[in-house]
């Protein structure tokens, strides 16, 4: 267990940015910290990096409280970009590995590692106002991980990519996680969520709805799962006896329809070929989404309706 | 406070200023700003005594004008006569001399020496001038020798006057050095001081401080932004000064022809002038830092620190009206005020006579009043360093920082 928030409270005045925060990041593993925006994601993660202090509650990495964690050990990527546009880019990187602490040789070496890394290489005198947006998100990243700390906070890190530098990016965050790198992913995308991340923690108005590893928030929505059939016979009859069926086509005797899987696969299965022939039944698992709305609810839809931004 | 930190933010200020376009430009500008201070007299002598004039004078009593030629002995560059004297019979012979062209300017000696016309179709003040001496000198040689004294050349041996000016008498030489340091002083501060809120206001804009400051204390932040563009304003000065040392180095060799005579300068002007540099940029500085921080966009910077570039104006204008009565009352009670002290103490110790005590007391007060600025700045920059959206000014982070 490494990385640990417990009932961490933040206010700005009288608005609430997170209360009674709560989680546990494990070690080396792909934590997503989901949530619509303002909903206290980016307070939350401030507070990690040590440039808010939580009015209450305490955060630890492998028991040091987060004020006092070597600079060396935490990298993060704020959600605004932001770049010394003037500065080569090679110079840019080396400049925050040193920030970092890395003496002269070390950040050299980083540095040059993480421009190969990232195919920038022959970039490395450009200025950075002269590369393109793509490019720009990389030196982003490399300057955010270039003294390789076994923390990485990644703030909405897919925003804005394009396919490629998405893939990229993708595997990199794979390299990384083999590497023993704990990373922390903030996002309000949350179909990015479930073929990246093994732990989540649910955040919405400020509060925890859910934290921990997503088969447990897939097994909690148990219920969520629903069945798509396709019956050819008595669609009428068949409509009729599944009240809460969605019903999404008929034709020629032939009806589709996804429900419920209220428990027992096999009654419904009955169900069904008491009307018609089943030419096709699939199990499908809730969305992310799905799960998302039915853990936060109604307050957390509109809260997402408007989006707002005004964490200092 | 990791000094490690602090010099690397530093070292990357003063790395990117120093490349930058407006930072060659400006210490282009002050460069030939320095080489116009020292050249710009001779520039126009040189014009003015570059080329032969050609005199024709009436020969009349006979010799006048072989006296006359012996009195203006100066040379052109190329080593031709500087006046050439060229004898005629009578006042026709002489205009039509200047009628052809053949002469620029025609002089008549009237009876007895005791008076003279020079006449031109324009007579400049340097002609005018030296053929004047020239008369004088040789009425007098002459009249001497009518009473039998001749000139064995010891007599009209030039005497050579050094001045020494005691404090209450200001030469009008160290004035206009010292005006030139004072508009300096109060250029650099201004620039100096604003460019340490656009640095801290762009940054913030751009975004690249929150991800610095997962590794850097808004403190360390601040003190190397603050070094950094100090070191900045160093440089500049030290680029002005190679400069400078160089023409001056360079005209002494050659003879001191440029009219600036840095001879009778003390060397405490120079020091304090740096002295007073640092103690005001650091204190602009700083000051800058806390009232600008609160802004999001780089544009809304100025607003917030104009009421320092207003404090910087004031000094200035004290310092001005200090160069003509540097020991004023006023003025003395001025150079007290830490935010004047800079320019106004910096003018008393190069043309007035401060005591020990006030000089001392006034940079203690400076170093206090700096002091406090850094610890006000540090807290405010804590919260502004973050606070986007509304512009938040000094008082509101303030009232910020003490909740937390």
């Amino acid at each position: 267990m490494t990385l640990v928030l417990e009932h961490v409270d933040k206010r700005f005045g009288a608005n609430v940015a997170a209360q009674d925060v709560s989680f546990t990041v494990p070690e080396a593993s792909v934590f997503g910290l989901l949530g619509p925006n303002g909903a206290g994601k980016t307070t939350t993660i401030r507070m990690i990096v040590d440039i808010l202090r939580p009015d209450a509650g305490q955060i630890l990495w492998h028991g040091i409280p987060a004020h006092e964690i070597p600079r060396r050990a935490v990298g993060y990527m704020p959600e605004e970009r932001g770049l010394y546009a003037e500065m080569p880019v090679g110079e840019h990187v080396r400049f925050f590995a040193r920030v970092r602490g890395l003496p002269p040789g070390e950040a050299d070496a980083n540095a040059d590692r993480w421009l190969e890394r990232m195919a920038l290489a022959d970039m490395r005198d450009a200025k950075v106002e002269e590369l393109s947006k793509g490019n720009q998100q990389k030196v982003q990243l490399a300057s955010a991980a270039v003294h390789e700390p076994s923390l990485l906070i990644l703030d909405e890190p897919f925003s804005g990519l394009d396919p490629i530098n998405d893939e990229l990016l993708r595997e990199l965050l794979g390299e990384l996680r083999a590497a023993g790198t704990t990373l922390v992913l903030s996002t309000h995308d949350l179909e990015r969520v479930e073929d990246l991340c093994d732990h989540v923690a649910l955040i919405a108005r400020g509060r925890v709805a859910f934290a921990g590893p997503i088969g447990e928030l897939r097994a909690r929505h148990a219920e969520l799962t629903r069945v798509r059939i396709e019956v050819e016979g008595d669609s009428d009859g068949l409509v009729a006896a599944l009240p809460r069926a969605d019903v999404l086509g008929r034709e020629n005797g032939v009806v589709r329809l996804e429900v419920e899987l209220d428990g027992d696969r096999d009654r419904l299965l009955e169900t069904v070929m008491r009307f018609g022939t089943p030419r096709e039944l699939t199990v499908v698992e809730p969305s992310m989404r799905t799960i998302f709305l039915a853990e936060v609810g109604q307050d957390a839809r509109a809260a997402a309706g408007d989006e707002q931004r005004s964490e200092p | 406070m990791r000094r490690d930190r602090v010099a690397t933010i530093a070292r990357r200020e003063l790395r990117q200023r120093l490349r930058s376009r407006s930072f060659q430009i400006t210490t282009a500008i002050g460069a030939l700003a320095i080489v116009a201070l020292f050249f710009l007299p001779a520039i126009g002598d040189a014009i003015e005594n570059a080329s032969t004039d050609h005199v024709a004078v009436v020969d009349r009593p006979a010799g006048v004008a072989t006296a006359l030629q012996r009195a203006l002995p100066e040379r052109v560059p190329d080593g031709k006569p500087r006046y050439d004297v060229l004898a005629v019979r009578d006042a026709a012979a002489a205009r039509r001399a200047l009628d052809a062209g053949r002469a620029d300017a025609v002089v008549q000696v009237g009876p007895g020496l005791t008076s003279a016309t020079i006449r031109a179709e324009r007579v400049s003040d340097g002609l005018a001038d030296a053929v004047g001496r020239a008369l004088n000198a040789t009425a007098v040689r002459e009249r001497l020798r009518a009473r039998g004294v001749d000139d064995s050349g010891t007599v009209f041996a030039p005497v050579k006057l050094q001045r020494q000016s005691t404090s209450g008498e200001i030469s009008s030489q160290s004035r206009v050095l010292v005006y030139a340091l004072l508009l300096m002083l109060y250029l650099t501060l201004l620039l100096y001081g604003s460019a340490v809120a656009t640095s801290i206001v762009t940054e913030k804009s751009s975004r690249v401080t929150e991800m610095l400051l997962t590794s850097v204390k808004p403190a360390e932040h601040l003190a190397g932004k603050l070094v950094g563009m100090g070191a900045v304003g160093l440089v500049q000065y030290g680029a002005w000064l190679a400069v400078a040392a160089v023409i001056y180095g360079v005209d002494q060799l050659a003879g001191g022809g440029a009219s600036l005579d840095l001879a009778d300068v003390p060397a405490q002007t120079f020091v304090a002038f740096l002295g007073f540099f640092l103690l005001g940029y650091a204190l602009y500085g700083a000051l800058y830092a806390g009232l600008t921080v609160g802004a999001s966009r780089t544009e809304d910077a100025p607003a917030l620190g104009a009421p320092l570039s207003v404090l910087v104006m004031i000094g200035f204008f004290i310092s001005l009206a200090a160069l003509d009565d540097p020991d004023n009352s006023v003025v003395a009670i001025a150079s007290l005020v830490p935010p004047l002290t800079p320019m106004v103490m910096f003018t008393r110790v190069a043309l007035g006579s401060p005591s020990v005590i006030e000089v001392v007391g006034a940079i203690a007060l400076v170093l206090a009043t700096i002091a406090l600025a850094l610890w006000l700045a540090g807290r405010i920059y804590r919260v502004g360093i973050l606070a986007y959206g509304q512009r938040l000014g000094p008082r509101r982070l303030l009232r910020l920082a003490r909740e937390g």
